[in-house]
């Protein structure tokens, strides 16, 4: 126990350490104009892409004196790029954009680019970045809903699995399930308020509004809260159930708790959602029943020795594949969201997770003294062993208790696969440019001197594919005095694409796209591209 | 002495209009008032690098309404009829559609010969000076040239190598 308690203020540092680094899980990758970018003419549009589809929540560019020039209204998503006409006019001086969006997990990401037209980048003082005042209540309130999912859902799938429908459960732990599932169920709603005004940072009093509440309701994390709510009110209120009825509603609503998991968490960005959700709810269902047996064993333990040690041996039967099933899913997840095993050392999100497992690794050993030592020994109706055990459940308790919250805060920290992208050397170059109305994206990969694979999208503003008749593209070095490749695109699915061009110096390149758009229209548009 | 040298000079000049007028397709009066019925005649001057013209398709413009090809023998006429962005007074009546694209097509017009192409239109009510611009497809039997470019602002049809042919606009009659 003392050792546990230790941990606790190094867990403690460790979640400080991530409330700094609060820019959660999609990260900007490139911007146009770039951040400092000194311009020669107005921008016509504002281009932001993250390493992951985004939503935007609010968008604006203010001049060096703080007014608006636009307050975003206009702001478009496309997968992982943000687009935001300016047909607004800049006078030479310089420019703030700042930016708030959440990611596919419903994480918030702000931050801020500068550029400058017509004159140097002078220093543009900037509201950047989030106050994280929400930082703490979110984590709480996701603290609190683990502990509710764990003695509540847990306790119902203790109820079923292990007490068994033929032994009449003690009354003290219906309570306690009830209590737990409670105190999950209200976390799990207020969650919902407290993540909508950490996701516009507003300030404290806001988090009253209406507004806040209906839109946080209606994303992706507000729906996993809702069910999770759902399913731990449902598993609250099945004791008042007489007979059959409350064993259905029990299993059903610890299904639908741990269910609302990957609505709201990071994993399922990090694969597929076919493979990861149902990872993600096996590790749940596990969980629970580990942390929500603690409690049942120890007033089984407490009430009836003999009757108890039945249940040690049905629980010890349920635990070992449980805890099969934990770490396999555990481990995968792991793997998902960290990669490079290097990042456990380096990152927040690393020894945060490092934490976790060596707090999992001592509560195993702890399982296994209860399993091979007390549980032969309380059968034997040894009264000491009992008493050992309420110690070592003890521990346990304390333990599960660190794992949560290590786990609650892992959900609030970028994981490393999230900050892989941010390699400067990463994946090509991307830029956007728009012709007649037409938006036009070119995606240079590796955007290496070399062969190169250039893609390009031709929508409308409304974001609908244009399938031109023909793509032509030139593609030269004019200050090196390299004269335009030229080439004809391939259609690609809905776009189109070069493949194996080759650049051979680093350098700006200058891309010149012609697209017959219809057998009327031509539309020409040039844009320079980066190789280095 | 400068005999040589004026020679030189008028053929020069002779030769580079000639280039002009062979090079693109043109209407024949390229000037007519704001909000009057033009008569738009397309001179096809060759085929595409020798080859013979076997479809020409003129794209009517925003603004033009009204529009009635004239029928042309030996050719086959067809003209697809749309909506206008928005309704237009035409003398009494308003119009909502018309013909928004002419097509002659059904013969083959060889390179060395030289064809005109007719229509009637209503030009819109627009400042003096404004160019109308209709695309023009020119479909040969190998190759086609699209006489579709209009030209950026500060630039003219002599900067583009296929420029669509316009018919610039001069100051309303009033009646």
């Amino acid at each position: 126990m003392r050792v546990l308690l230790g941990l606790l203020p190094v867990l403690l540092a460790l979640l400080c350490g991530g409330a700094g680094s609060a820019h959660a899980h999609a990260v900007l990758l490139e911007s146009t104009p770039a951040d400092g970018a000194v311009l020669a003419a107005e921008p016509a549009a504002l281009m932001l892409r993250f390493s992951e589809p985004v939503r935007p929540l609010a968008v604006r560019v203010l001049d060096a004196a703080g007014a608006v020039i636009s307050d975003g209204e206009e702001v478009m998503a496309h997968d992982a790029m943000l687009h935001l006409p300016l047909g607004q006019t800049f006078r030479n001086g310089s420019y703030l954009v700042t930016y708030r969006v959440t990611s596919l997990d419903a994480h918030p990401v702000g931050g801020s680019i500068v550029f400058a037209v017509g004159e140097p980048l002078t220093d543009i003082s900037a509201e950047v970045g989030e106050s994280g005042r929400w930082w703490a209540p979110v984590l709480l309130m996701r603290f609190l809903t683990y502990v509710g999912l764990a003695v509540g859902a847990g306790g119902a799938l203790f109820l079923l699995l292990v007490v068994g429908p033929h032994t009449a459960p003690p009354p003290s732990l219906h309570r306690l399930v009830t209590a737990g599932a409670a105190l999950g169920a209200g976390a799990a709603l207020l969650s919902i308020g407290i993540h909508g005004a950490h996701l516009l940072d507003s300030p404290y009093r806001d988090v009253l509004a209406t507004a806040l509440w209906t839109d946080a309701a209606a994303s992706a994390f507000g729906a996993g809260a809702l069910i999770t709510s759902g399913g731990l009110a449902l598993v609250a209120c099945a004791p008042r159930f007489q007979g059959w009825m409350r064993r259905p509603l029990l299993g059903l609503g610890a299904l639908a708790a741990v269910a609302g998991l990957p609505l709201a968490g990071h994993v399922t960005t990090a694969g597929a959602w076919w493979l990861t959700a149902p990872v993600l709810v096996a590790h749940g269902l596990c969980v629970a029943l580990w942390i929500g047996s603690l409690g049942g064993l120890v007033i089984q333990v407490a009430r009836d020795g003999r009757d108890a040690g039945l249940m040690l041996e049905r629980f010890s039967r349920i635990a070992v594949p449980a805890v099969i099933v934990l770490l396999a899913s555990g481990t995968l997840m792991a793997i998902l969201q960290v990669r490079d095993p290097e990042t456990l050392l380096t990152t927040t999100y690393g020894r945060i997770l490092l934490l976790k497992l060596a707090v999992v690794t001592l509560l195993l050993l702890l399982a296994a003294i209860n399993k091979w030592r007390l549980t032969p020994a309380i059968r034997a109706g040894a009264a000491r062993a009992a008493h050992r055990f309420r110690q070592t459940v003890g521990l346990e308790a304390a333990g599960a208790a660190l794992i949560l919250a290590a786990t609650a805060s892992l959900g609030l920290t970028p994981p490393p696969r999230a900050l892989a992208e941010l390699d400067p050397s990463g994946p090509g170059y991307v830029t956007e440019t728009s012709a007649a109305g037409r938006r036009v994206l070119i995606e240079v990969a590796p955007a290496r001197p070399g062969p190169n694979d250039v893609r390009l999208t031709l929508t409308t503003p409304g974001g609908e594919p244009v399938q031109p008749l023909e793509l032509h593209v030139a593609v030269g070095q004019p200050a090196a005095g390299i004269e335009p490749l030229q080439r004809e695109a391939e259609p690609d699915g809905q776009a189109y694409r070069i493949a194996g061009l080759v650049l051979p110096v680093s350098g700006v390149w200058r891309v010149q796209v012609e697209a017959l758009v219809s057998d009327f229209e031509r539309i020409a548009t040039a844009v320079d591209i980066h190789i280095h | 002495m400068l005999r040589p040298i004026i020679h030189a000079l008028v053929l020069g000049a002779a030769a580079s209009a000639a280039t002009i007028a062979h090079a693109h397709i043109t209407f024949e009066g390229d000037e007519a008032p704001a909000a009057s019925t033009y008569k738009a005649v397309l001179r096809v001057g060759h085929g595409c690098e020798g080859s013979p013209t076997e479809v020409i398709r003129v794209q009517v413009p925003e603004g033009v309404i009204a529009v009635k090809p004239m029928p042309k023998p030996g050719w086959d006429l067809e003209t697809v009829v749309a909506k206008y962005d928005q309704p237009y007074q035409y003398y009494e009546s308003t119009l909502t559609e018309g013909v928004k694209e002419i097509r002659w097509s059904g013969n083959s017009l060889p390179d060395a010969w030289y064809e005109e192409f007719v229509f009637r239109g209503h030009l819109p009510d627009e400042a003096a000076g404004t160019v109308i611009y209709f695309p023009v497809v020119q479909e040969c039997e190998d190759g086609v040239h699209r006489w579709i470019e209009i030209p950026a602002d500060g630039k003219t049809r002599d900067d583009y190598k296929e420029p669509a042919p316009g018919v610039t606009l001069t100051p309303k009659v009033e009646d």
